[in-house]
Order: structure tokens, then C-alpha cells, then sequence
């Protein structure tokens, strides 16, 4: 196999550079350890931020994502809720912040609106009592899985390859050049090898982990970040507290749900990463002081990402580093044809496509110019099915009794489940729960997989995609899987919804066994 | 009122499972005037059907017994806190035996081995270790045990059951199964509530023959037929030889996820027999408080619109079940007994509830969680004492157990049911 750029990584940034060069005219593979949006693309809050959190103390951070929140919101309209937000005080914040903050707003250009307290109270009824100031600005909620698997599929649509669980464990240099790049394909742990022209690292907190195999290194922290998600949504827009950023701040609409982040919390490796009860505790706690409906809320699941913040010497708080992105041409250190793009946050994932793509092609002699500031973001209808709530609205609309719900929670017809079984099968990936979960709804509800993760295996056996006992096998793994997102939030009536759950798989079932 | 039960009960039981049925049936059948109150219709949609004796101990190396009686015997002696140590061997055999004569009184059969446990194969595909099995399913033991070659039908738009999963996941162990898909004869409503849709539907013999009719066709040289647990609410057996004597070999059934309506049934019938035996059942009612006369309680105030019923007894016993039954429930910081803020035994903090692995065998700590009680079931106050005289408790509310990884629910339920009334007598002597 050979390629002009192999792209590492299929977050959101590898998926939007893969885009950006297919738009070019330059041939690209892109390879993922594990799936679509696996790492910290699928673990944020999802947000389209305005730029307004950063004004305070990242500057290039605010501008950047002014800039790009406009251009996504009229080029990938599909993925965005254009919900608006608020930075909202209470009692005892700091006073000196609070009226700094419009003055930074407007020196960085970020359109900023004084409510009164009133107004805002009408606005979000939800917002504490306690409220002493508030400030309307144009963030937005993104939905990272549509984005991802759009700029995937346009990529490939203009002849992208995308070969998931497929982890980098090698290079072959040849002088100044790596020459191939080995892989194991995970599941069949066969070894391919792809000779390249130009290699992309956009592996996000893994950077560092890749470019040592190919004997350089680069000082990444890791950045622990953890969010709730509720069981339905507390507020229409994006609910900022307006503080320096600390933990617990964010209160972001999630189509049906909403979801509260985040903690920082340091880390030695990026991986495993999982959600503790202490930081949901944090959370529920801070969260609640602006929201106070969220101290009583039912959360579905906790789930943690790890960002990859850089920095020129060891910190220990991920807080004060930049959000900005960097962009590595490893010259330096004697390679030619590496890049590494890491940092960044999702509203900036196109800009910072952009600018690898400019270096990569100046490298590669490409004249073509970047065509994702002007060319809208393609969309397939088979990408709806990860937007929270479209199902249910679909459903109602026009409810089809022949048609079994395969998700009742999250009201997923057997059709979208369907039409996913098929595309991951036409395009040769890997087929399981998992692969299926996040290509949709299924097991994101309030039954976390109890129900539909069991009918998800019924529908595979009888697809003849699994024989004998292999569906018990995925059960398992997709019941697990879920689990680190449920035990975090395992109180009230979610742990009642828990029980069911386990006396139906171990008690009836035997999974356990 | 001109009841005189609900005048002055001599026990009001309240929760609606499995446990406050049999407390009930055990409390009826002793002559007691009895009251069960009840806020929701129960778990009883939750219940597979079957009934669990032990299957399983000590859990955590998955050890499985055939012979229950045994492994509750090891039981007794590894876990002297477990309530089936507080009620010993002897308790535990007479309040199955009398359980088990109950439910045929109330025209349910069962079947099973005296000593030995039976296994079944659920609609997972996963073979199940129990000790009592509704007689709708056991031909599917029986098939089981000796591989016959068997049938297994599911149908078009039916949730939940597929006969391709159950063929091909219990494969090397019943290799000789067939499936086939089939349309119900009357179209399938909703989504949740298919097989109890199913199961009214085959309560009349035209929709007896129907089915009988989309199956023959496919019959073939198989032995038995096995499909989801729908063969009517009532008097099963009925609906299971029709069905039979019309297609010519035996039809088992296979239990299903929620709504299950072999739980359903045995919930049926069960509360005519306690009707016909003279219990008052209140349903739809929720139990506010227990009013209290030092250590001796007298009466539980009810739910009544806007105002309340005070009902009086002699005795109460606690079957509220857990989290799901309601009567714990979970904060972030601690668990509480709903009703009357009894001690509940738990790990101190909630960071101890849950294993990292959700399928760890060890089981989850939060699930051995409950009341603690004395030999009478009596459950304890803060000072280790009990905490009223004339208070019990049964079933699943109790600490020390873990029934689901145990295979033990349904005899918890019963055993403690029979221990509490068995209790209630003693002290009223």
C-alpha cells in the first residue's frame, strides 16, 4: 500500500485534515488505533465556543475560536445547535473578574451583551437565585461524532481512505525520511505496511507516544478532563460561570441532555482514563451553585477525555496552560516528512487541519489552495442518527408500528441500525456493539445498553454477523464498556435502573459466569 | 369498613414482590387476618417465572451445586449472616414444601427434582441454573438434558426474543435446534408490552389454533417446540396441551426479558388464592408511616387521596425489596431505608458500592446491603437490639445477600416470608 500523506489519527482534526487535503486533490489514508473519535474528539463537551472563556487569559486562543465558531456555524450548520450562551456569577464570585470580563470581550472582538438579572433568570429559569450577573455571547453546542464522521465521509467521498484499529508501531526511516509506517490491524493483529511521501501525527494526547517510536519526543501534559451527562436537559443555551476557569463551569445543551464539565485533573500517560466519583461529586457540587436543579439531577453516565496541553516545562495545573494548538515540522530534530498537530479544542479542529494541510503541501509541492473556509461541510443522512433527540422527533412524526424500536430509550429504529451495520460493512470495518453505539444512540440512554445492548446482538445473530456464542463475548465487552461510565453516577434512580440491569444479566442471564 | 381485617389486621405485610405475596400466602394459610398494601403493581414483571433455590456459592469462584440443599448447607456454615443461616436448614425445606403446595393450590405447576437442581436454557442462549420451573418450560429441561431435537420459533416484530441468537449461542451445548421465524397470527402491538399482548391473545382456542397452524408447517422431525414465554396468563398448562394435541409433539417455553409473563402469572394467581383465602390486598396505596408505641408497633398510616387511613395490626412485616422495590433508596452519600429510617448495614463510603468490573465475580458490595436482623428476622436498631418487637422483615431488603450472583431470589423471597410469620407467631404466643 502506498499513500501520498498518512494522516494518524481519527479524531476530529485527522478527520478534518483528511478532508482538507481530499479537497485539494492529495491522496491521503488515515489510520486509527481504535475508532472514530475514540480518544479526546469524543470525550469534550462539546462545545462551539465564542472565544469568550479564553479572553481572560489565552488571547490567541479567544480569537482563534471567534473566528472559527463563525465559519463552522455557516459551513457545518448540520452539526451545530446554534443555542447561544451565557457567563452567569453568583453570590461570592469575584467582583473584580466579573467586570473585567465585558471590556476583554470587546478588546478581542467578541460580541458580548449585558442581561439584567431579570432577563437572564427569564431566559434560563433553571440559573440559581443567587445569580449576580450575566452576559449573553455567541457560543453554540457542536455534536463531535456528526462532525467526525462527516469530514470522514466527504474525505473519502474525494478518495480518502479511513483504516480503523489499525495502531502505528513503527517507522522505517531511511536518512532524513520515514520511509513506510508498519501497523497492526487490531483485530485480526495482521501487520500491514503503507510507504508514504508525508506521515501526519494528529494522535492528540498520544502525540508524544507516536513520534517516540519514531525516536523523538515532545513534552505533552495530560490533562484528565471529566463531564456528566444528565438524563435530560436543564438549560436552552451554553451556561459558562463567569470566573477564571475552574472546575465544574460548564453547563452545555446536548440535544436531549445536557452535559456538565469539566475537572482538570494531571496525568502521567494518556491512558486509561477513566471518570472517578470524586470528580463527579466535584462537579455535581460546582455545577449546582449555578444550576441548582443539577444537585438533584439523574446523570446517565460520566465520561473522561485526556487533553493534550503542551508546555515548556513541567506544570502540574493543566488550568493556566494554552488551549491553543501547535503545529511541529520535526525539522530540527532531522525529519523531513513528519507533522505533528496537537492542543487545540474542537471549535478549532478546522484552522488547525488548515495549517498542517498548508505545511504538508508545500512539502508535497501542491499548489492547490484550502478550500474548508468556502466549501460547506457535506452531509449524509447517515450521520443524523448520532444527533440526540432526532430519532424520537423522527418517530413521532411519523411513527411506523411495523417498524421495531431496537433502542427504546433513545427511540432507534432497526433501519438506522441497518443502514449503519452496512456502511461499516461496505467499507470493510469492524463490526460490534461498540462500533454500532457510536454511530448512533443506541445504549446512550437512561437503560445504558440493558435493553438494547442485548437486542443490538439479537439483531447481529440474525444478520448472521455472529455465530455461536460470539454475541455473549461483545455483550460483555459493550456491558463493560458502558459500566465505566455508570458506576461514577450510580445513586438515586439510576442505581434502581443498575439493579434491573444486573439481575437481568447476571441474575437471568449468567453473564458473570 | 366491613372488613375486619382491615378493622384490626393481625398482620399487615407490605410490598407487593415475590416476598410480601408469599408472607402473605404463608400468613393466610396459617389463619391470620392478613392485609398486604402495596403502592406500585410489584416486581412481579421483573420475575422470570422460575424459582431459585441456590444455585451458586461461594460466588466469587462460581461454584454451581446440583444438589441446592448441600450448597446451602456449605452456605450456612461459610456465611452465618446470610438469612438463610438465621433460618437453618429445616425452615428453609419446610417453607419451599409449603410454598410449592401453595402454588398448586393456586393452579400453578411447577417441576423439578426434589434434590437436585435444573437447568434451563434462557432467551440469552445462556444455560440457567435454578430449582423450580414453571411445567410450560420444563420440557425444555427435559430437552435439554437428553439434546433432543427441537424447534424454536420467534416472531416477525417481536423485541426481545430472537431464535437464531438462542439457536447458535447454546449451540455446543443442544446442537440439534432449529429456528425459524413466524408471523403471530394477530398483529403485535406497542413496543413493550408485546408478550402480555401475546399471551391474552392465546386465551382463546381460535387463537390457540391459529398458532398451532403457522408452526405445523415448519414441524419437520423435530421432537419439542420451544418459544417465548407466551403461552396465555392463565392456567398455562391449558393453553400448553392444546397447543400440543394440535401440532402433535411437546411446546416449552423460554423465559423472556421484562415483561415476563410467567412473573406476571404466578403474580395472578397467586393473589386470587389470597383473595379466595380471605387477605386483603390494597393496591395503589403508598405506606407513609408506621406509628409506634415504644418498641411495639401498632399501625401503618396509608396514602388516601388527600387524607389518610390508619390501618391497626398486631404485626408488620417489611417486604419492600431494594432500589428498585423501593424500599432502600440511594443518595450520594449514604442508603436509606424508605419507610422508617432503620439502620441499613453498607459499605462506608460510595466509593465501595461498585467493583471497577461491572461481571467481577465477587459480586458488587452495595448489593450485600440492607437490614440487618435478629434470629426472628427482627430488623436491628443503631443499638443492635431489635429495633420493635413485632416487626419483620422478608426478602431481598435484607443485608448480607447477594440473591442475583447467588441464584438464590426467589428462595430468599419465600424462606424469609415463612421465617417472618413462622416469627410472628412465636412472639404473639
Amino acid at each position: 500500500m502506498e499513500t501520498e500523506v498518512l494522516i494518524i489519527g481519527a479524531g476530529v482534526t485527522g478527520a478534518g485534515l483528511g478532508r482538507d487535503l481530499a479537497l485539494r486533490g492529495v491522496n491521503c489514508i488515515v489510520v486509527e488505533a481504535k475508532d472514530i473519535n475514540a480518544g479526546a474528539s469524543g470525550a469534550n463537551n462539546g462545545l462551539l465556543h465564542s472565544g469568550a472563556r479564553y479572553v481572560s487569559n489565552d488571547p490567541v486562543s479567544a480569537q482563534e475560536c471567534r473566528d472559527e465558531s463563525r465559519l463552522l456555524k455557516t459551513l457545518a450548520p448540520g452539526c451545530i445547535e446554534d443555542t447561544g450562551g451565557l457567563f452567569v456569577a453568583v453570590a461570592g464570585d469575584d467582583e473584580a473578574y466579573i467586570s473585567e470580563f465585558p471590556r476583554l470581550c470587546e478588546q478581542h472582538g467578541i460580541p458580548v451583551q449585558e442581561l439584567q438579572r431579570q432577563e437572564a433568570l427569564e431566559l434560563e429559569p433553571a440559573l440559581a437565585d443567587t445569580l449576580i450577573a450575566a452576559y449573553q455571547v455567541e457560543d453554540a453546542a457542536i455534536n463531535p461524532f456528526r462532525l467526525s464522521l462527516e469530514n470522514i465521509a466527504e474525505a473519502e467521498a474525494h478518495g480518502a481512505r479511513l483504516l480503523t484499529h489499525s495502531e502505528v508501531i513503527g517507522f522505517e526511516r531511511s536518512g532524513s525520511r520515514i520511509r513506510t509506517v508498519h501497523l497492526r490491524q487490531n483485530r485480526s493483529a495482521r501487520e500491514i505496511v503503507i510507504e508514504v511521501q508525508q506521515v501526519v501525527n494528529a494522535t492528540g494526547p498520544w502525540a508524544g507516544q507516536v513520534v517516540s517510536l519514531a525516536g523523538l519526543s515532545i513534552p505533552i501534559i495530560y490533562s484528565k478532563g471529566t463531564l456528566l451527562v444528565t438524563q435530560t436537559r436543564v438549560t436552552k443555551s451554553v451556561i459558562n460561570r463567569l470566573r477564571p476557569p475552574s472546575d465544574g463551569d460548564i453547563v452545555s445543551p446536548g440535544g436531549t441532555v445536557s452535559l456538565v464539565g469539566t475537572t482538570s485533573v494531571g496525568l502521567d500517560a494518556p491512558s486509561p482514563c477513566r471518570p472517578t466519583l470524586s470528580e463527579v461529586d466535584l462537579l455535581v457540587d460546582e455545577a449546582a451553585s449555578m444550576v441548582p436543579v443539577l444537585a438533584d439531577m439523574r446523570y446517565v453516565r460520566a465520561f473522561a477525555g485526556v487533553r493534550p496541553l503542551l508546555a515548556e516545562e513541567k506544570v502540574t495545573d493543566g488550568r493556566t496552560l494554552s488551549r491553543g494548538f501547535v503545529v511541529m515540522n520535526h525539522e530540527e530534530e532531522g525529519l523531513s516528512n513528519l507533522v505533528t498537530v496537537t492542543g487545540g479544542k474542537i471549535t478549532t479542529f478546522r484552522l488547525m487541519a488548515e495549517k498542517t494541510a498548508d505545511l504538508v503541501c508545500s512539502r508535497l509541492g501542491v499548489k492547490a489552495p484550502c478550500r474548508t473556509r468556502t466549501v460547506p461541510l457535506a452531509s449524509a443522512e447517515i450521520n443524523q442518527w448520532t444527533e440526540p433527540g432526532l430519532a424520537p422527533r423522527i418517530w413521532l412524526k411519523q411513527p411506523n408500528p411495523k417498524e421495531p424500536l431496537l433502542c427504546e430509550c433513545e427511540m432507534v429504529p432497526l433501519s438506522a441500525v441497518d443502514q449503519i451495520i452496512d456502511q461499516l460493512k461496505a467499507k470493510g470495518e469492524t463490526l460490534n456493539l461498540s462500533a454500532i453505539g457510536l454511530r448512533s444512540r443506541v445504549g446512550r440512554g437512561s437503560c445504558q445498553g440493558a435493553f438494547c445492548g442485548f437486542r443490538m446482538t439479537a439483531h447481529l445473530y440474525e444478520r448472521n454477523e455472529l455465530e455461536s456464542d460470539q454475541g455473549l463475548i461483545q455483550l460483555r465487552q459493550f456491558l463493560e464498556r458502558r459500566w465505566h461510565g455508570l458506576r461514577p453516577v450510580l445513586w438515586g434512580p439510576q442505581l434502581a435502573q443498575e439493579e434491573l440491569q444486573e439481575a437481568l444479566h447476571c441474575g437471568l442471564f449468567g453473564l458473570e459466569g | 369498613m366491613a372488613d375486619t381485617a382491615r378493622d384490626k389486621a393481625d398482620l399487615i405485610v407490605i410490598g407487593a414482590g415475590l416476598a410480601g405475596l408469599a408472607t402473605t400466602a404463608f400468613a393466610v394459610e396459617s389463619g391470620l387476618k392478613t392485609v398486604q398494601i402495596s403502592l406500585t403493581a410489584g416486581e412481579m414483571p421483573f420475575a422470570s417465572g422460575l424459582l431459585d433455590l441456590l444455585g451458586i456459592h461461594p460466588m466469587e469462584r462460581l461454584n454451581r451445586w446440583q444438589d441446592p440443599w448441600a450448597g446451602i448447607t456449605a452456605l450456612i456454615h461459610d456465611r452465618p449472616k446470610h438469612p438463610y443461616a438465621r433460618l437453618g436448614l429445616e425452615k428453609i425445606r419446610q417453607a419451599w414444601k409449603e410454598f410449592l403446595v401453595f402454588l398448586q393450590k393456586a393452579g400453578l405447576r411447577y417441576c423439578g427434582w426434589p434434590e437436585s437442581n435444573a437447568e434451563l436454557v434462557t432467551c440469552a442462549g445462556t444455560l440457567k441454573i435454578t430449582n423450580q420451573v414453571p411445567e410450560t418450560m420444563w420440557p425444555g429441561v427435559l430437552g435439554l438434558k437428553e439434546k433432543r431435537t427441537a424447534l424454536i420459533v420467534d416472531f416477525e416484530g417481536l423485541n426481545n426474543f430472537s431464535a437464531v441468537q438462542f439457536v447458535e449461542t447454546i449451540g455446543s451445548h443442544w446442537p440439534a435446534l432449529r429456528a425459524q421465524r413466524l408471523r403471530f397470527p394477530y398483529p403485535l402491538k406497542g413496543v413493550d408490552r408485546q408478550t402480555v399482548f401475546m399471551a391474552e391473545a392465546l386465551r382463546s382456542p381460535q387463537g390457540r389454533s391459529r398458532l398451532a397452524d403457522v408452526i405445523s408447517p415448519f414441524l419437520k422431525d423435530a421432537e419439542l417446540v420451544g418459544m417465548p414465554a407466551i403461552l396465555g396468563l392463565r392456567r398455562p398448562q391449558a393453553v400448553a396441551s392444546d397447543l400440543e394435541r394440535q401440532i402433535g409433539v411437546p411446546v416449552f417455553e423460554i423465559p423472556t426479558m421484562p415483561p415476563s409473563v410467567p412473573g406476571l402469572r404466578l403474580k395472578e394467581a397467586i393473589e386470587q388464592e389470597l383473595l379466595r383465602g380471605g387477605a386483603v390486598l390494597v393496591r395503589g396505596r403508598r405506606a407513609l408511616k408506621v406509628n409506634s408505641n415504644g418498641r411495639r408497633c401498632i399501625s401503618v398510616e396509608l396514602e388516601a387521596g388527600l387524607a389518610k387511613e390508619t390501618l391497626k395490626a398486631r404485626g408488620i412485616v417489611l417486604a419492600t425489596g431494594r432500589f428498585l422495590g423501593g424500599g432502600l433508596a440511594a443518595s450520594r452519600s449514604c442508603i436509606r431505608e424508605t419507610l422508617m429510617d432503620l439502620p441499613v448495614h453498607q459499605p462506608k463510603k460510595r466509593q465501595d458500592w461498585h467493583r471497577q468490573h461491572f461481571l467481577d465475580p465477587h459480586g458488587h458490595p452495595v448489593n450485600r446491603a440492607g437490614l440487618e436482623v435478629d434470629d426472628l428476622l427482627r430488623p436491628l436498631a443503631a443499638d443492635g437490639h431489635c429495633a420493635y418487637e413485632n416487626l419483620f422483615v422478608a426478602g431481598s431488603l435484607l443485608a448480607h445477600q447477594d440473591w442475583v450472583r447467588m441464584k438464590c431470589g426467589a428462595g430468599l423471597a419465600i424462606t424469609t416470608a415463612y421465617g417472618a410469620v413462622q416469627a410472628f407467631i412465636d412472639c404473639s404466643r
